[in-house]
C-alpha cells in the first residue's frame, strides 16, 4: 500500500505539458458555462504532480496514444471519453479524467460544482434524460474515433 | 527478561481491549504488547468543522481527501476496504511486510494498528441472540452479563423498537443518533407499510451505534460533521485507542509497542507462559513471561501464532467470513430534494430480513447515505462520459442509498487457511482458500433478489449489485473454534486452547460460524467474559 511521503520527501517535479493537460481536462469538466470554465490556479499543478506519482512509464503505449491525441486535438476529448467509457472504462484517458475530476473536487473554488441542491422531479428528470442522449451522441462520434486512434499506432 | 506478569494481552483491538479491562480494573498486572500503527501524519490537518464547510473553505482538504500521494484515489474495482480514507490507511500499514497473506481467492484484510481493525470499523453494535447462538457452545445467557458491561463502558446509541428482539437490550442504551433525509423517508415509509413488511419477513429499525448520542467519560456525544471516515474529532464513535488510554490510567497496565508476537510455550507444568515478540522497529527478538496469555491479534493473526507456537505447520484450520454484496439504491422520496446537512456518516437504518420458509437463515443489512467518501470515487464507476457522469450523480446524490448485505457464514472443507514456513530472513505466509458451495451462494442470491423486492416496497430502487468478494465484509472468524468436542486446534467453552493450561483465545478466532449480524460487540462481550474467567482464575489460585 502507497503511504503518504509528500511531507518530507521531494516533490516530484511535473513538466509543463502536464499543467497544459490538466488545464484542458479541467476546463472539459467543468463544462464552458459562465463563471465555471476557469479552473483553479492550483488544480491543473496538482494534477500534473499525481500524475507523476501515479502513473509510471509502463502504461500501455496505445493509451498513452490515445491522451496525446486529445491533448493535441481538444475537440476530440469529449468523444474519446464517451467511446473509453463504453468500451474500455479503465483506459489512462479515463483515469487522468477521474484523477483530475477527483482534484476539482477536493478544491473549494469548485464546491458548488459538485453539491447537489433541490430541483423539481421534472426538471431533474429532463436533465437526467437530456444528459443521458448527450452521452449516447458523443459515443456514438467518439467510437470511430478511438477505434482510428488506437489504429494509428 | 522482563519480571513476569499476571496476564498478557496479544493485540489492542476491540477484543484485546475488552479482555484486557476487568483484569486492570481488578489490579492485575497487565501488559499488551502490540505493533501499534497511528496516523501521527493526517489526522493533525482536519479541522474540526462540518464537511460541508470543509469543502467549501479549507484549501488543505485535497490532502486528507485524496493524500499526499493521491493514494485515495482508487483506479481499480471496488475492492475490500473502498471505504478506508487516507487518513485511516495506516489500518493496513505493514500487514504486507510482516503478516503476509497467499491466497487468490480471498481478499483478506488484517490490521496492526492501534485499535486493530476497529479503528476504522463502522459502529455497528449488535447482541448476538439465540437464533444466531444456536449452535455456538454458549447461550446468550452467558453474554448477557457481558454485553451490559461493555455497553456500559463504550456507550451504545440506539432504539427500542422494531429491531429490539433482533438486536436487544441494555440498561445503558443511549438514545439513537438523530437520521438524516434519506432515514427519515425510509424509515417513515416503513412505518406505513409495516405489517406486510413484516409479514413478508423484513423488519426495519434505528441503526443500533457505538456511537455517542450523550456525553461520556471524556467522550462527546456526536456533532453531526459528517466526517466520520476521516477523524474522531469528538471522540464519539468508540475506538480502542480510547480503550487503551483508559487502560493505561490503571497502575498495573503497560500498554508495549511495536511488538509483533510470533510464538510462545507454556514452562513449570503449564503454570508460566513464554512469550516471544519481535520489536518490528529494531528486529530484536524479546522474551517475555507470564501467568496468564490472552491472544486477541484478529482471527488470522491468532491462528498465526497459535500454528507457529504448536508447530503445526502445513495444517488445514478452518475460517468464516461474512458474505458481503451491496446495492446502490435510488431512495424515490429524496429524488430532487435538498438533504439535511447535519448528519453522520454511519449507517442510518438496520434491516433484519428472515423471510417465512427460509428455516433460520437471516440476513443483516444496513443502509448507508453517501457524501463525504466524495463523488468521483461513484463517477469512475459509470460507463458515462466524466462530465456527463458526475453531473446525473450529482443530482441524485441526495436519493442514493447504500445497502450493505451481510449473510451468515459456516465452515466448511473448502473454506480454510494454512500456516507455510517462511523462508530464512521472511516472515510465514498464511494461505487462505475461500471457495463457498455453490448452492450455498445460490441461497445467498434468492435471499438478496427477496429482500430487493422488499426494498422496492420502501421505495428504494436498486441500481446493481456490488460484490466485493470474498472476506470483503471484514468479519473473519473460526479458525480456531470452540467447541464441546475435545479436538486439537480448538478452545473450549471457555476459550481456553485444547492441550495448554494458561492460554486463552478472545478474538474472532473463537467464534465457530458467523451470524449474519455485524460481530464486533459479541467479539467484545466475549473477550470480556474471557478476561472475567481467567481474573477468576488467577485469583481462586491465590486462595
Amino acid at each position: 500500500m502507497r503511504q503518504p511521503t509528500r511531507e518530507t520527501g521531494p516533490s516530484p517535479v511535473p513538466s509543463q505539458a502536464l499543467i497544459e493537460e490538466g488545464r484542458l481536462f479541467a476546463r472539459y469538466l467543468l463544462g464552458r458555462g459562465v463563471g465555471r470554465g476557469a479552473p483553479a490556479r492550483e488544480a491543473p499543478e496538482r494534477y500534473a504532480r499525481a500524475c507523476v506519482v501515479l502513473f509510471g512509464d509502463s502504461e500501455p503505449a496505445d493509451e498513452v496514444e490515445l491522451v496525446r491525441f486529445a491533448r493535441h486535438h481538444p475537440w476530440s476529448l469529449p468523444l474519446l471519453d464517451a467511446a473509453s467509457g463504453l468500451l474500455q472504462p479503465r483506459t489512462l484517458l479515463r483515469r487522468k479524467l477521474v484523477l483530475m475530476l477527483a482534484i476539482l473536487e477536493a478544491t473549494p473554488t469548485h464546491v458548488s460544482v459538485f453539491t447537489p441542491g433541490p430541483v423539481p422531479r421534472a426538471k431533474l428528470l429532463a436533465r437526467v434524460l437530456l444528459l443521458g442522449l448527450a452521452s449516447l451522441l458523443k459515443a456514438a462520434g467518439g467510437v470511430p474515433v478511438y477505434l482510428l486512434v488506437r489504429r494509428r499506432r | 527478561m522482563i519480571p513476569p506478569t499476571d496476564v498478557i494481552v496479544v493485540g489492542s483491538g476491540a477484543s484485546g481491549t475488552s479482555a484486557a479491562y476487568p483484569l486492570a480494573a481488578a489490579g492485575r498486572s497487565v501488559l499488551m504488547l502490540d505493533v501499534g500503527n497511528s496516523d501521527p501524519h493526517y489526522a493533525p490537518l482536519i479541522p474540526d468543522a462540518p464537511f460541508s464547510q470543509i469543502r467549501a473553505s479549507d484549501p488543505q482538504q485535497h490532502r486528507y481527501f485524496l493524500g499526499d500521494d493521491f493514494e485515495g484515489i482508487p483506479f481499480g474495482g471496488v475492492r475490500v476496504g473502498a471505504q478506508l480514507t487516507p487518513p485511516r490507511r495506516f489500518i493496513q500499514r505493514d500487514t504486507e511486510r510482516l503478516t503476509p497473506l497467499a491466497t487468490t481467492s480471498f481478499a483478506g484484510f488484517e490490521s496492526l494498528a492501534l485499535g486493530g481493525l476497529a479503528a476504522g470499523w463502522g459502529a455497528v453494535a449488535v447482541q448476538f441472540d439465540d437464533v444466531d447462538l444456536a449452535d455456538f457452545p454458549i447461550k446468550q445467557r452467558d453474554l448477557a452479563p457481558h454485553y451490559e458491561a461493555v455497553a456500559a463502558r463504550v456507550g451504545i446509541s440506539g432504539a427500542r423498537d422494531d429491531l429490539l428482539p433482533f438486536y436487544g437490550d441494555c440498561a445503558s442504551l443511549q438514545p439513537p443518533l438523530e437520521l438524516d433525509s434519506n432515514g427519515r423517508t425510509i424509515l417513515e415509509r416503513y412505518e406505513r407499510a409495516r405489517a406486510r413488511l413484516n409479514r413478508a419477513g423484513l423488519f426495519v429499525g434505528r441503526a443500533r451505534l457505538a456511537a455517542l448520542s450523550r456525553d461520556l467519560g471524556g467522550r462527546q456525544a456526536h456533532t453531526y460533521h459528517d466526517m466520520d471516515f476521516y477523524c474522531d474529532k469528538e471522540r464519539s464513535v468508540f475506538r480502542p485507542a480510547f480503550a487503551v488510554e483508559e487502560l493505561r490510567r490503571f497502575p498495573g497496565f503497560t500498554y508495549a509497542r511495536p511488538y509483533l508476537v510470533e510464538r510462545f510455550r507454556e514452562t513449570q507444568g503449564g503454570e508460566r507462559v513464554r512469550v516471544e515478540a519481535r520489536h518490528t522497529d529494531s528486529g530484536r527478538l524479546d522474551t517475555f513471561e507470564t501467568r496468564r496469555l490472552i491472544l486477541a491479534a484478529g482471527a488470522m493473526g491468532t491462528a498465526r501464532v497459535v500454528l507457529r507456537s504448536l508447530d503445526r505447520y502445513d495444517s488445514a484450520m478452518p475460517i468464516v467470513a461474512n458474505p458481503y454484496t451491496y446495492f446502490p439504491c435510488l431512495n424515490a422520496a429524496m429524488l430532487g430534494k435538498a438533504a439535511l446537512d447535519r448528519r453522520h456518516s454511519l449507517t442510518q437504518l438496520g434491516l433484519i430480513f428472515e423471510p417465512p420458509g427460509h428455516d433460520r437463515h437471516r440476513i443483516h443489512a444496513q443502509a448507508y447515505s453517501y457524501r463525504s467518501l466524495l463523488l468521483f470515487k461513484l463517477s469512475k464507476e459509470t460507463f458515462l462520459p466524466v462530465p456527463e457522469g458526475f453531473r446525473i450523480l450529482r443530482d441524485l446524490l441526495n436519493a442514493f442509498v447504500i445497502v450493505g448485505i451481510h449473510h451468515e457464514d459456516r465452515p466448511s472443507p473448502r473454506k480454510s487457511c494454512v500456516l507455510r514456513r517462511g523462508a530464512p530472513g521472511s516472515p510465514d505466509v498464511l494461505e487462505v482458500a475461500y471457495r463457498p458451495d455453490p448452492e450455498e451462494t445460490r441461497r445467498q442470491e434468492r435471499l438478496e433478489r427477496a429482500l430487493l423486492r422488499q426494498l422496492r416496497r420502501l421505495g428504494c430502487w436498486p441500481l446493481r449489485k456490488v460484490n466485493p468478494g470474498h472476506g470483503a465484509s471484514i468479519h473473519y472468524a473460526g479458525t480456531v473454534p470452540m467447541t464441546m468436542q475435545e479436538r486439537p486446534l480448538t478452545v473450549t467453552p471457555s476459550c481456553g486452547l485444547r492441550g495448554m493450561r494458561s492460554v486463552y483465545l478472545a478474538d474472532g478466532s473463537v467464534l465457530p460460524y458467523l451470524p449474519a449480524k455485524a460481530l464486533t460487540l459479541t467479539l467484545m462481550a466475549n473477550a470480556d467474559r474471557v478476561g472475567t474467567t481467567v481474573l477468576r482464575e488467577l485469583t481462586d489460585t491465590a486462595a
